[in-house]
């Protein structure tokens, strides 16, 4: 049984001044085993994000979600009061290093007290015992508490920040921890150092962990499983190994051979042709057809269904029976 | 080579940034300490370095922007800072710039073609500024450019922005164009495209070009498929190697560039190293 398990997820956001709604998550299943540490692939408009804040039931309006469950150790999030699952399951169970996380902290606020106010939030008072706990999980991620505590953000540096907010995820000790583009904003040297505390983090807690990336180069760094989104739309999905040496889906093929490692030659790294989707406009079909260089009739007119390659699951037709 | 043939000549520039630290005391950030560089026509320089490194600051005193707090920076043997009248003017017609940001870098309020033809009448008041601009957008892999003249830029994506500015920065046919971070905005699988671009722009209308870059492989997939130029690494505002990019990235010599190459995520690299693990079991 999977710990996180999204069924048939479908968000829009409406906008009512364009009297039309754009499909952010267009039937999104994916499963997230225990123990995993779930890559999540796509580029900016796939709906990576919006993933992200459904399962914390953080999508504000205009995002609302049409349809679909997300099971949680089998219980669905989704059928929850707002109450539940903010008092069991909300940094309790399933906590989130937001997008820029250099941006999430109150600018007025010193580092001790971010984590005193994340703790109230969940009925833990005792001041002595919310440090104690920040000091063990500060030191963790390799910072120095007793210097970090009275800091304002703006005297962190962003890998520092971002260790922070690390800390602050896993404050309440979760079982599963979405990090979305947690390395973004950092160069290569710090982000290398973050990999490694995120692996870590999997290795001595056990945690659960959904990484989303926009960079399939750093896939292999990190993750054990990757989904890989478009257009609101899962393309690919199966082990990190199996995807990366040989991806099926055409968009997956495209997205490897676009990324130039420091060992490729000239010629290997291939641009994927066209334009990313518009979201305002939507694609009958295969999202990816425009630009798919193996496309055929059919994948303009249906959808994909998921076809079964090697245990893996793929969303293409070539790869019907 | 004489000094005056280099397209531009960086020689022993400083840009000392001086912060005042409560009532006395003074902070001095060392942006650029004693760098060296020259660029020839033609040539395509890629450099390298984190956050903080300097790349910006080098770029904006390449452009005219930062004037060094001691060194001395030459446009074809001249000194940058000291140009008046019409040299200035052939000064800033020949050195351009690309932002990073598409976001931010172009005017919300007007169409790509007004925001295009605006410099083209400022440098060319005589040619015909509409197909000027619809030219431009061509070069820049735009098409078809009536498409995108009377569109403003919310209407199209960050991708399409960043050809947008692309597209103005040449529009007074400059010699030598100074792109930070250029592509650090766009979607990594788009990133190749614009390298593809840039290197067309190249051969097309003789460009120089400076990219600036935190990412090594891809400084790396530039100069490979442009097929000459040279990578600088920056370190704290020094210049700690130059060179060909293939033996720098499998010979590093400096410390700092050691850590770069380790650190950058290798696709490539990592596949062969799988090779090799699963041989055993083969």
């Amino acid at each position: 049984m999977p710990l996180l398990s999204i069924r048939n997820l479908n968000v829009e956001y409406r906008l009512p001044d364009l009297k039309i709604a754009i499909k952010a998550l267009k039937g999104v299943s994916v499963n997230v085993n225990k123990g995993d540490i779930a890559g999540i692939v796509g580029e900016s408009g796939s709906g990576k994000s919006t993933l992200a804040l459904a399962i914390m039931r953080m999508l504000k309006p205009p995002a609302i979600i049409k349809s679909g469950n997300i099971y949680f150790n089998d219980v669905d999030l989704l059928s929850l009061s707002e109450h539940e699952f903010n008092s069991k399951y909300r940094w309790v169970k399933i906590s989130m290093v937001p997008q820029a996380s250099q941006n999430i902290f109150n600018p007025t606020m010193r580092i001790r007290d971010h984590f005193i106010d994340t703790a109230k939030a969940h009925g833990i008072t005792d001041e002595n015992e919310v440090l104690k706990r920040a000091s063990e999980i500060l030191e963790f991620t390799k910072l120095n508490p007793a210097r970090v505590f009275n800091l304002y953000p703006h005297q962190l540096s962003g890998g520092m920040k971002q260790r922070v907010a690390i800390a602050l995820a896993l404050f309440l000790n979760p079982e599963l921890v979405i990090m979305d583009e947690p390395t973004a904003a950092l160069d290569v040297v710090t982000q290398m150092d973050i990999l490694n505390l995120v692996k870590s983090i999997n290795e001595k807690f056990g945690t659960t962990i959904i990484f989303i990336t926009h960079d399939i180069s750093i896939i292999p760094v990190i993750a054990s499983s990757v989904v890989v989104l478009y257009n609101g739309e899962v393309m690919e999905v199966g082990p990190m190994e199996d995807i990366i040496i040989d991806p099926k889906h055409p968009y997956t093929k495209a997205l490897v051979q676009s990324t130039p490692s420091l060992s490729s030659s000239a010629d290997e790294v291939k641009p994927i042709p066209g334009e990313p989707p518009n979201p305002l406009e939507d694609i009958q079909g295969c999202p990816f057809w425009p630009r798919c260089p193996y496309v055929m009739d059919v994948c303009k007119t249906d959808k994909p269904p998921e076809y079964n390659v090697n245990g893996r699951i793929v969303r293409c037709y070539l790869y019907e029976k | 080579m004489r000094s005056n043939e280099y397209l531009i000549e960086l020689r022993d520039v400083c840009v000392y940034f001086t912060e005042r630290v409560g009532l006395l005391g003074k902070r001095v950030t060392k942006a650029l300490d004693h760098v060296n560089l020259s660029i020839s026509d033609g040539d395509v320089i890629a450099v390298v370095g984190e956050s903080g490194a300097g790349k910006t600051t080098m770029g904006r005193v390449i452009l005219g922007l930062q004037k060094p707090t001691s060194g001395i920076a030459l446009f074809r043997g001249k000194d940058i800072y000291s140009l008046k009248g019409r040299e200035f003017e052939e000064f800033r017609r020949s050195v351009q710039w690309v932002p990073q940001d598409p976001y931010s870098s172009l005017d919300p309020s007007l169409t790509i073609g007004e925001q295009l033809m605006a410099p083209i009448r400022r440098w060319n008041p005589k040619i015909d500024a509409s197909a000027r601009a619809q030219e431009l957008l061509r070069l820049v892999g735009l098409v078809p450019p009536s498409f995108y003249m009377n569109k403003y830029p919310h209407q199209l994506s960050g991708g399409q922005r960043q050809r947008i500015a692309i597209a103005r920065s040449l529009a007074s046919n400059p010699r030598l164009i100074v792109a930070d971070e250029p592509v650090t905005m766009i979607d990594s699988s788009l990133r190749i495209s614009f390298i593809n671009t840039f290197i067309e722009l190249m051969r097309v209308v003789n460009l120089s070009l400076v990219f600036i870059t935190h990412d090594i492989a891809l400084a790396r997939i530039l100069l490979l498929k442009s097929g000459k130029g040279r990578v600088v690494i920056l370190k704290d505002g020094r210049i700690v190697e130059e060179g060909d990019i293939n033996e720098i990235v499998s010979n590093p010599r400096d410390e700092y560039t050691k850590v770069l190459v380790n650190a950058a995520p290798d696709l490539k690299k990592w596949l062969k190293g799988y090779e090799k693990r699963s041989e055993p079991s083969l």
